[in-house]
C-alpha cells in the first residue's frame, strides 16, 4: 500500500473512531487503527487498490456500527442516579411555590444580566472581534477637515477634496453622505427616504469590494455629473425588491430623477465607521448633485476621503504635507 | 451480572473460544490473533478488527485476558498491545474444550457425524 493511501485510510480511521466512546478510543483506538492497517495491507497484496477501497467501505460500516453499539453498552454499564432528576424537579417546584416573588425577581435579574452581557458582547464582537468587510483594513486611512468652531471634524469642499484625493501620496476616494428620496414603483407603493452616499468612481476599488451582482461605477460615470446610475446595498435590495435580480438594469426614481440600478453590494458591506456615515443603502457617483441642485462647488456638498497610502508613506507624513491647490475648473 | 465468569461464559461463543485458543500458546496482538484464528479454522472464521477489540475489551474487564506487560517478540511494534490469557481465561477455555469433547463423544452426535440415524 502506498504511503499516501495509507495516510488517507489512517485519517479515515481516526475520524471514524470518533463513533466509539472516549474511554474505548483512548485504550484501543491506536491498536484498532494499526490492526486495520495490517488488514488493509493484506487486502492490497491480494486485490490491489480496488481491494483496499472495497475493504475500506466494509470497514467504515463495521467501525460505525461497532462504535455506536459500544457507546450504547458503555452508557448501560455506567451507574445511573435513579429518580434523582425527578426529586430535584419536585423540590424546585415546592421552593418556587413557597416564595414566588423572590424567585420571580431572581429570574428577571438573571434575564437582565444575560441580556446585558449579550448586548455588550454584540458590541465588542462588531467593533473589535469581527473582521471588517474589506481586505487589509489596517491600510485604510480616512481624512477630513478639522473645524475649530466645532468639536470633531467635517468634510472638504468638492474642489479641495478632489485635489487632496489626487495627491500622489495616497490613492483616495471622496465620499459624501446624504439622504435620498426613493420614489414609489410598481412593487413598492410608498416613497421612502434612505441613507445614501455619493462616492468617487474608485471608491469600491479602494475598499477592495466587488459587487455581488452587476458592477460598480466607472471613472467616466464619476466625471459626468449627469450619470444617473446607482448601486444598492444588499439590505435595501432585499427589503424593497425581495432580492429580485431583475432589478439590475431597471430604472428607479431617486430624488425625482430616473436612475439605472447597475449593481448590488455583497451582504454586510458598509462604509468604514471612521467616516461617521452610519448605514448607507444607496450609492451614486460623487459628481451627482445633491437633490437636483446645480453643478456647483458649494452645492455638491462636503466630502470626506478614504484611501490607502502609497508605499513608504505614513499617516504622519501625509498630515505634514502642504495642502494641495484645488483646481479652478471641475 | 455477578455470576461466576465460568458460568457466564459457558457455552463459549465460537469467536470468544477461538480468541482464547489463539492466546493459549503465546501472547499476541490484535492482528496476530486474527491471523492465528484464520489459520486454526482454515479461513472459515475471519475476525474483523472492530468486533475483535470489543470482545477483547470485555474479556479484559472480566479478567479472562490481560494486557501482556512485556513483548513476546523482541522486535515487536512498541505501539501495539499484546494480550495474554489469565488463569481464569485458561480455566474457561479448558471447560469449553471439555464440553465440546463430551458433546462430540456423545452417542447421538457420533451417530450424526458418521451419517447414522436421527438422534432421539
Amino acid at each position: 500500500m502506498s504511503p499516501r493511501l495509507r495516510r488517507v485510510v489512517s485519517g479515515l480511521l481516526s475520524l471514524l473512531s470518533r463513533c466509539y466512546p472516549a474511554t474505548f478510543r483512548d485504550r484501543y483506538g491506536d491498536d484498532l487503527r494499526l490492526t486495520y492497517l495490517d488488514r488493509l495491507n493484506a487486502e492490497h497484496a491480494s486485490g490491489g487498490t480496488a481491494g483496499v477501497l472495497r475493504y475500506s467501505l466494509r470497514m467504515a460500516g463495521r467501525v460505525i456500527w461497532d462504535g455506536l453499539s459500544e457507546r450504547v453498552e458503555d452508557r448501560r454499564r455506567r451507574p445511573r442516579p435513579s429518580g434523582r432528576w425527578r426529586s430535584d424537579l419536585l423540590s424546585i417546584r415546592r421552593a418556587i411555590a413557597r416564595r414566588p416573588g423572590f424567585y420571580g425577581a431572581a429570574v428577571v435579574t438573571f434575564g437582565l444580566g444575560v441580556g446585558a452581557t449579550a448586548s455588550v458582547f454584540s458590541v465588542v464582537d462588531a467593533v473589535l472581534l469581527r473582521p471588517l468587510p474589506y481586505p487589509s483594513p489596517r491600510e485604510l486611512v480616512v481624512a477630513g477637515m478639522a473645524i475649530p468652531e466645532f468639536e470633531g471634524w467635517g468634510g472638504l469642499a468638492w474642489r479641495l477634496a478632489d485635489a487632496v484625493r489626487r495627491d500622489g501620496a495616497w490613492e483616495a476616494a471622496t465620499v459624501r453622505g446624504h439622504q435620498a428620496d426613493l420614489a414609489p414603483d410598481a412593487q413598492n407603493p410608498a416613497a421612502v427616504r434612505i441613507p445614501a452616499a455619493g462616492v468617487s468612481g474608485n471608491f469600491f476599488t479602494i475598499m477592495g469590494t466587488r459587487p455581488a451582482l452587476g458592477r460598480t461605477f466607472t471613472f467616466a460615470e464619476d466625471a459626468t455629473p449627469t450619470s444617473r446610475v446607482a448601486v444598492l446595498s444588499d439590505a435595501l435590495w432585499h427589503r424593497r425588491w425581495g432580492g429580485d435580480s431583475t432589478i439590475l438594469g431597471r430604472s428607479i426614481r431617486i430624488n425625482g430623477e430616473p436612475t439605472e440600478v447597475i449593481g448590488i453590494l455583497p451582504p454586510g458591506f458598509h462604509p468604514p465607521e471612521a467616516l461617521s456615515m452610519g448605514r448607507v443603502d444607496l450609492y451614486v457617483p460623487a459628481t451627482v448633485p445633491v437633490e437636483g441642485r446645480d453643478w456647483d462647488n458649494y452645492q455638491r456638498g462636503y466630502f470626506r476621503l478614504v484611501g490607502r497610502l502609497a508605499p513608504g508613506v505614513t499617516v504622519a507624513g501625509l498630515q505634514n504635507r502642504d495642502a494641495p491647490h484645488p483646481r479652478r475648473d471641475p | 451480572m455477578d455470576r461466576d465468569p465460568l458460568e457466564r461464559y459457558a457455552p463459549l461463543k465460537p469467536d470468544f473460544f477461538h480468541i482464547l485458543l489463539a492466546l493459549s500458546d503465546q501472547d499476541r496482538h490484535g492482528y496476530g490473533i486474527i491471523k492465528a484464528v484464520e489459520e486454526a479454522t482454515d479461513g472459515r472464521l475471519q475476525l474483523e478488527p472492530s468486533p475483535l477489540y470489543r470482545r477483547l475489551r470485555r474479556m479484559v474487564e472480566d479478567g479472562i485476558v490481560t494486557e501482556a506487560p512485556e513483548r513476546a517478540i523482541a522486535d515487536a511494534d512498541e505501539r501495539r498491545r499484546y494480550y495474554r490469557l489469565t488463569p481464569l481465561g485458561r480455566r474457561i477455555l479448558r471447560a469449553e474444550a471439555e464440553r465440546l469433547v463430551n458433546l462430540a463423544g456423545s452417542a447421538p452426535v457420533r451417530r450424526l457425524a458418521i451419517g447414522g440415524g436421527r438422534p432421539r
